[in-house]
C-alpha cells in the first residue's frame, strides 16, 4: 500500500491505464527504490565523461591481455626456450598493429611506459645527440607539461628554446614558425591534438615545413592516435609518440615511432641491455603490449564508426548546453579539432563550484596533471582567454563507450547549475542591469 | 555450408544476449549496439566468402563476450548515476535519473508507455 502510495506521488496520477500496466509500473518503480535505498550507503557511481584524462579498458583488449598475464608469462628477450618464444612474437604482433594503425614500419616501433617517457625520450634524445653543431629546439605554448618540463631541463643545459605562441583559436601561426628555424634548430615538437582545448593543428604543413628546413619534428598525438586517420608519411613525421591508456589500452604502455628513413638519431634515455633498437633498455611489458596492439588494432577498425558517433554526441552536447544559456564560450577552434574533447567557459560563474556542483559527472577543468593547482590552465591562458574565463572552464570528454543518456543528462544537469550558481552572482545581477563588468573599478577594504 | 539466415539471426540473438550480461552500464550499452549498427551495415553483402568470414568474426566476438562477462565481476559498477531500464518485452520505458544533493534523494522520473505496443 506504501509502495503504492509513495510512486503514485512520484508518477503522479495513472488512472486511465489498465491495472496490469499499473502494477508492472509500480513494480519496476518499487524494484528501482529499493535498489536505490540498498545503495544508500555505497555512492552510485558518476557518469564518465573525462576520456581526455584516461580511457577505461575496452573489453576486448583485456581479453587479449589475459593470457599474457597468467599462462604466457615469458621474458620475450629469453632466447633460448618455449616461453621467451612465445611471448617474443605476440611483442612482434603487437609492434605490427601498432606500426599499421599509424603507416610506420614495425622496426620503427619502440614501446615504452607511456607517451610522457616518449615525450622525454624524443626531445631529450634528439636534442643531446646533435648537440655539437645544433642548439635550437621549438615548441608551443600549449604543449603538455612533459613536453615544456623536457624544454625547461634542456634549456638549464644550455639550450635555446622558444615557446611559440598560438593564435587565440589554438592553432600555430605557420608563417611564424617558418620564421623561428634557424640554421642551428635541431628539432620542432607540436602535438597533434591538445588535450585541453581539443584543437588539431596543422600537422601537414609543419611536417612539410620542417622537412624542407631539414629540421626533425617530433609530435605528441596521444589525442589523436586511433581517433583521427594518422599517416606517417604523409604527414612527415620524424617521432611520434602514442599512449595506450587514452586508446581504450592499458595503463603504463606508450610507443615512440621513431624514423629509419631519413635516420633519426637520438641518444637514449634509459641504458642497460640494448633492447628496442637500444633506445629503450628494460624488459618490453608482454602483457601491456599486447594491450597496446589490440587497442590499436580495435582503433583503426573502429575509426569511422567512432568518430562519426562522438561527433554526433559532442554536436548534441554542444548545441543543447547552448541553446539554453548565453554566454558560453568554446574554446579553441570550433572547425580544426577533434570532437571528443570540448572546453567551454561559463561567464559569470566559478568553475570549481560548477564541478562541485556536478558532483555526479566526472569532468575536468583543465588536465588532469594541472589540476591539483590553483592556476588556471596554460593552456588557456596561451589562448588568451580572459582570467575569469578561464577559471570558470570545464573539459568534456566524450568517447566510444558514451551514450545519448550521459549526454543529456550531462547537459541538462549542467545548464540546471550554470542557472542555478548564476541566480547566485551578483555579478550576473550587475551584468542582467547592463552594467559594463570592465568599467568597474574594484576598491580594496 | 551456405551461411542462412536461421544461422545469421540465430548468431544475432547470442550476441544480444551475452551483451546483456555484462554488468557495467557502459560496456553493456557499447556491446548492445556495436553488435546491432554491425549487423545492420553488413545486412546486404551478397558474396558467401564474405558472409562465412563475418560471421567467423562475429563468433569469435561472442566467444570473447562469453569470456569477458564470466569474469569475476567484483567491483563492477552495477550502479551508474544514470541508470536506463529497457524492458523489451513490454516496451515501456523507465529512465530513472538519481542524485544525491547531501542526504537527500532525489528521484526525476520520466515514464512513457507506448501505447501501440500494448496487447
Amino acid at each position: 500500500m506504501m509502495r503504492k502510495t509513495v510512486t503514485t506521488k512520484l508518477l503522479g496520477s495513472l488512472r486511465g491505464f489498465p491495472s496490469h500496466r499499473v502494477n508492472y509500473a509500480v513494480n519496476a518503480v518499487a524494484r528501482e527504490l529499493i535498489k536505490s535505498r540498498e545503495l544508500e550507503n555505497d555512492e552510485l557511481r558518476p557518469l564518465y565523461m573525462d576520456f581526455q584524462a584516461t580511457t577505461p579498458m575496452d573489453p576486448r583488449v583485456l581479453d587479449a591481455m589475459l593470457p599474457y598475464q597468467v599462462n604466457y608469462y615469458g621474458n620475450p628477450h629469453s632466447r633460448t626456450h618455449a616461453y621467451g618464444w612465445e611471448s617474443e612474437s605476440a611483442m612482434e604482433k603487437a609492434r605490427k598493429q601498432v606500426a599499421d594503425l599509424i603507416a610506420a614500419d614495425p622496426r620503427e616501433i619502440v614501446f615504452t611506459s607511456g607517451a610522457t617517457e616518449s615525450n622525454n625520450m624524443s626531445i631529450k634524445g634528439v636534442a643531446r645527440f646533435y648537440k655539437s653543431k645544433k642548439k635550437h629546439v621549438i615548441t608551443t605554448q600549449t604543449e603538455h607539461k612533459c613536453v615544456l618540463d623536457s624544454c625547461r631541463v634542456l634549456e638549464a643545459e644550455g639550450f635555446d628554446i622558444t615557446y611559440l605562441p598560438v593564435k587565440t583559436n589554438g592553432l600555430v601561426d605557420l608563417q611564424l614558425l617558418e620564421g623561428t628555424i634557424r640554421q642551428d634548430t635541431s628539432l620542432v615538437s607540436v602535438m597533434t591534438v591538445n588535450n585541453e582545448i581539443g584543437v588539431r593543428q596543422p600537422v601537414e604543413d609543419i611536417g612539410r615545413i620542417c622537412r624542407s628546413r631539414n629540421v626533425f619534428f617530433h609530435t605528441d598525438a596521444a589525442q589523436a592516435v586511433g581517433k583521427i586517420p594518422i599517416n606517417v608519411s604523409d604527414w612527415k613525421v620524424d617521432l611520434m609518440s602514442i599512449s595506450g591508456h587514452k586508446i581504450y589500452g592499458p595503463k603504463g604502455v606508450g610507443a615512440l615511432y621513431v624514423r629509419r628513413r631519413p635516420r633519426v638519431r637520438m641518444e637514449p634515455l634509459q641504458n642497460g641491455g640494448g633492447q628496442e633498437r637500444g633506445l629503450r633498455s628494460g624488459t618490453v611489458p608482454t602483457p601491456l603490449a599486447v594491450g597496446l596492439g589490440a587497442a590499436c588494432d580495435i582503433a583503426q577498425q573502429e575509426l569511422e564508426y567512432d568518430h562519426s558517433r562522438v561527433s554526433m554526441l559532442a554536436n548534441r552536447l554542444v548545441r543543447k548546453i547552448m541553446s539554453e544559456i548565453p554566454d558560453v564560450v568554446m574554446n579553441g577552434d570550433p572547425e580544426q579539432r577533434y570532437p571528443g574533447c570540448i572546453n567551454l567557459s561559463f561567464a559569470y560563474v566559478e568553475g570549481e563550484s560548477l564541478l562541485m556542483a556536478l558532483k555526479d559527472v566526472a569532468l575536468s577543468s583543465g588536465s588532469a596533471c594541472t589540476s591539483a593547482s590553483l592556476e588556471p590552465s596554460y593552456v588557456l591562458r596561451a589562448i588568451g582567454t580572459d582570467e575569469d574565463l578561464a577559471h570558470s572552464s570545464i573539459r568534456f570528454g566524450i568517447g566510444r563507450f558514451s551514450t545519448e543518456a550521459e549526454v543529456d543528462y550531462t547537459a541538462d544537469k549542467c545548464i540546471q547549475q550554470v542557472k542555478r550558481l548564476r541566480e547566485m552572482s551578483p555579478l550576473w545581477e550587475m551584468v542582467q542591469e547592463g552594467i559594463d563588468l570592465k568599467s568597474i573599478k574594484w576598491t580594496q577594504h | 555450408m551456405a551461411a542462412s539466415t536461421a544461422q545469421v539471426l540465430s548468431l544475432y540473438r547470442k550476441l544480444m544476449k551475452e551483451s546483456s550480461k555484462f554488468p557495467s552500464y557502459n560496456y553493456r550499452t557499447y556491446a548492445l549496439r556495436r553488435v546491432q549498427d554491425a549487423f545492420r551495415a553488413n545486412r546486404s553483402v551478397e558474396d558467401p566468402k564474405m558472409v562465412e568470414q563475418l560471421l567467423n568474426q562475429g563468433r569469435d566476438n561472442l566467444d570473447m563476450i562469453r569470456r569477458q562477462v564470466g569474469l569475476p565481476q567484483t567491483h563492477a559498477h552495477t550502479h551508474t548515476v544514470c541508470v536506463c531500464v529497457l524492458e523489451a518485452r513490454d516496451a515501456s520505458h523507465v529512465l530513472v535519473y538519481t542524485y544525491k544533493t547531501k542526504d537527500v534523494f532525489y528521484f526525476n522520473f520520466t515514464f512513457s508507455i507506448h501505447e501501440s505496443t500494448f496487447v
